[in-house]
């Protein structure tokens, strides 16, 4: 008790701050060559590879990557990937939503399994998610025989690859929305019930305005992947070029192809897509950030 | 509206937290819940607003049982300890977004609504505020909101969660006396929460003591203050002084100290006395030797109308607080190590379990 009240002079507070502000501080030159030695690794990793994909893509001349992106192959595969996105994305905010809902403002047996079970698909490689679809729907799966008999169609197709794409980019809402909505608690919720609101009511009027920047961040991150995947599509789309080849696919089979020009091209597009995913990523951090 | 509540009891797992509760408040009445925190008083609020649900027993508004009812039938107004605003809404906004989710055949007409807002920004003094966001106001405002959000839908009753817990003492002051005039106006049953005996005793008509999920007594709050039924409440209640002895044939005693009680068995008891509730005496003038003990003065703090005398007893472990006016101070110049004899006019013992 001693010892604690003389420490909390005010003199020997500012002697305490001053000691923490020194150690915190390293010298000049390792702060410089810490900051010199992230800069050069995300020029060489980062920034030097995506200005190569345009300058390969380009490389010919605008008409050849025109000629490229708008190939009938490349179209199709264009096409899929929208259809994926606009198909899979919805259903994957709606249900990131009811999963952060449900863990956050209910108390049940087994949530933090839940929780935990939730990002399986950060922790498995998309190979497997995409394999387990196969061993399940494919003809020589669990369930195969049953779907063939009924003549649905599950893998190598649109909805395979919709499934798939389901499996890897669900937990994207729900962990941008989880810790938001822990923050938040159930007081505004509660406020609005005994203001004699109905459920949906208050998750649209109370809950929504209060998530909608986490939300729009998830859903951003979501449709990147979705976009991007290429492991777990890549097992059950078949690759049947011009049907099931999403736009990675594509380029790979470009790529093997040594059709170049196209491969960077279509590349380059994806690129376009991540850059504005990463600048509306930072204009919802600031925007969340700033003040009402 | 009266409220009514009979054998409520709630537990949450092996914790039982409501222990058969009965309790009746009448149309018009602001009656404080008052109690340690963890006594059960704000699950009882939350359970009358229909916020969680009683195991047992019944919930009934001016004869009506609504046990069972859901939230929105009750009709409750609910004023939280922070405030529980929508941050995203204006001020106009979170006053009127009761009325604004009725459904279409109940709900005013724009017109109406905005002349009702207007009216509760003026009884909660925030005109100017309407279109501010919560984030701009500071907490007593935002207090002042959250009660003219809760009285838009013109509720039954009015139920206060340590409306003031948050904010700081003279705010807290302010809106107290504030709160007692507005119920004046409005006239509405309410039942506030606190752990502030202060705050409960200013405010309501009457005062719920509820301990470990039990009522301990129901009075007005000099009856409370006055006649404290139990141990506990008169520990609870204010300051009191405790003076352990035992009890033998219908006397408490502890040293030279006697008092007479009708408990006539043998047990272990406490002398309860409030500080202002001592006289200070010379040897000279002892009138009741019997319901004397002697002291020592260790500290005097001079603040205020009210002296604070700090004392030690016989008993090395004996501390006592005696309170003396200002005019009896002088009178009797006191100083810090005198010794003085404590008089005792009200004494109260109950017996340890």
């Amino acid at each position: 008790m001693a010892e604690l009240s003389v420490s909390t002079k005010p003199g020997n507070l500012l002697q305490t701050r001053r000691r923490v502000a020194r150690t915190l501080t390293e010298p000049l030159w390792i702060r410089t060559l810490l900051t010199v030695i992230v800069i050069a690794f995300i020029a060489l990793f980062l920034i030097l590879p995506l200005i190569f994909i345009f300058a390969q893509a380009f490389q010919n001349g605008v008409g050849v990557y025109w000629a490229a992106v708008s190939s009938s192959d490349a179209l199709s595969s264009i096409t899929l990937t929208l259809t994926v996105l606009v198909i899979v994305v919805p259903i994957n905010t709606v249900f990131g939503i009811l999963l952060a809902w449900t863990t956050t403002k209910y108390r049940f047996r087994g949530k933090s399994l839940v929780v935990t079970l939730a990002d399986l698909p950060f922790s498995i490689s998309p190979v497997i998610g995409g394999l387990i679809f196969v061993l399940m729907f494919g003809d020589h799966g669990i369930l195969g025989p049953w779907l063939l008999a009924h003549h649905i169609q599950l893998v190598f197709n649109t909805i395979g690859i919709c499934i798939a794409t389901l499996f890897v980019t669900y937990p994207f809402v729900a962990r941008e929305l989880i810790p938001l909505m822990e923050n938040q608690g159930r007081l505004e919720e509660e406020a609005s019930l005994v203001l004699g609101a109905g459920t949906l009511r208050t998750f649209f009027k109370v809950t929504l305005p209060n998530i909608k920047w986490g939300l729009l961040y998830g859903v951003i991150l979501c449709s990147a992947r979705a976009i991007g995947d290429f492991g777990a599509v890549s097992v059950v789309s078949g690759h049947i070029v011009g049907q099931t080849n999403t736009m990675p696919l594509q380029v790979q089979a470009f790529y093997d192809g040594y059709q170049m020009t196209a491969a960077f091209a279509l590349s380059s597009l994806m690129s376009v897509v991540a850059i504005v995913s990463l600048a509306l990523k930072s204009y919802i951090d600031w925007k969340s950030t700033r003040p009402e | 509206m009266s409220i009514e509540l009979r054998h409520i009891s709630k537990s949450y797992g092996p914790y039982q937290i409501l222990k058969d509760i009965n309790l009746t408040i009448q149309t018009g009445e602001l009656v404080a819940l008052l109690g340690p925190s963890g006594s059960g008083k704000t699950s009882l609020l939350r359970v009358l607003a229909g916020l969680e649900y009683a195991d047992e027993g019944l919930i009934l508004f001016h004869g009506e049982d609504l046990t069972n009812a859901p939230i929105k039938k009750r009709k409750a107004g609910f004023v939280f300890q922070h405030y529980a605003l929508f941050d995203t809404m204006t001020i106009r906004d979170n006053i009127a977004y009761g009325l604004n989710v009725k459904r279409r055949k109940d709900r005013p007409s724009k017109q109406q609504i905005r002349e009702r807002v207007d009216q509760l920004l003026h009884l909660v003094r925030l005109e100017p505020y309407g279109d501010r966001y919560p984030s701009q106001l500071s907490g007593g405002q935002r207090q002042r909101v959250a009660l003219a959000r809760a009285l838009a839908i013109q509720p039954h009753i009015l139920l206060l969660d340590e409306p003031f817990g948050a904010l700081d003492a003279k705010v807290r002051k302010e809106l107290r006396q504030w709160l007692r005039h507005l119920h004046q106006q409005v006239k509405m049953t309410s039942l506030l929460v606190t752990h502030d005996q202060e705050e409960a005793f200013e405010v309501a008509d009457r005062v719920i003591i509820i301990n470990k999920g039990q009522i301990e007594q129901i009075g007005t709050p000099s009856e409370v203050y006055e006649n404290p039924v139990n141990s506990f409440v008169y520990d609870f209640i204010g300051n009191v002084n405790q003076v352990r002895g035992t009890i033998s044939d219908g006397l408490f005693t502890n040293g030279s100290f006697r008092v007479p009680v009708d408990n006539t068995e043998q047990a272990d008891g406490v002398a309860f006395i409030r500080p202002d509730q001592f006289a200070i005496r010379t040897p000279d003038d002892i009138q009741e030797a019997g319901r004397t003990l002697a002291a020592t003065v260790t500290h005097i703090h001079p603040s205020g109308s009210i002296i604070k005398l700090e004392l030690i007893g016989q008993d090395e472990d004996q501390n006592l607080e005696v309170e003396v006016t200002r005019r009896e101070f002088d009178a009797l110049a006191l100083s810090k190590n005198q010794q003085v004899f404590l008089e005792a006019r009200k004494v109260k013992v109950f017996t340890v379990n």
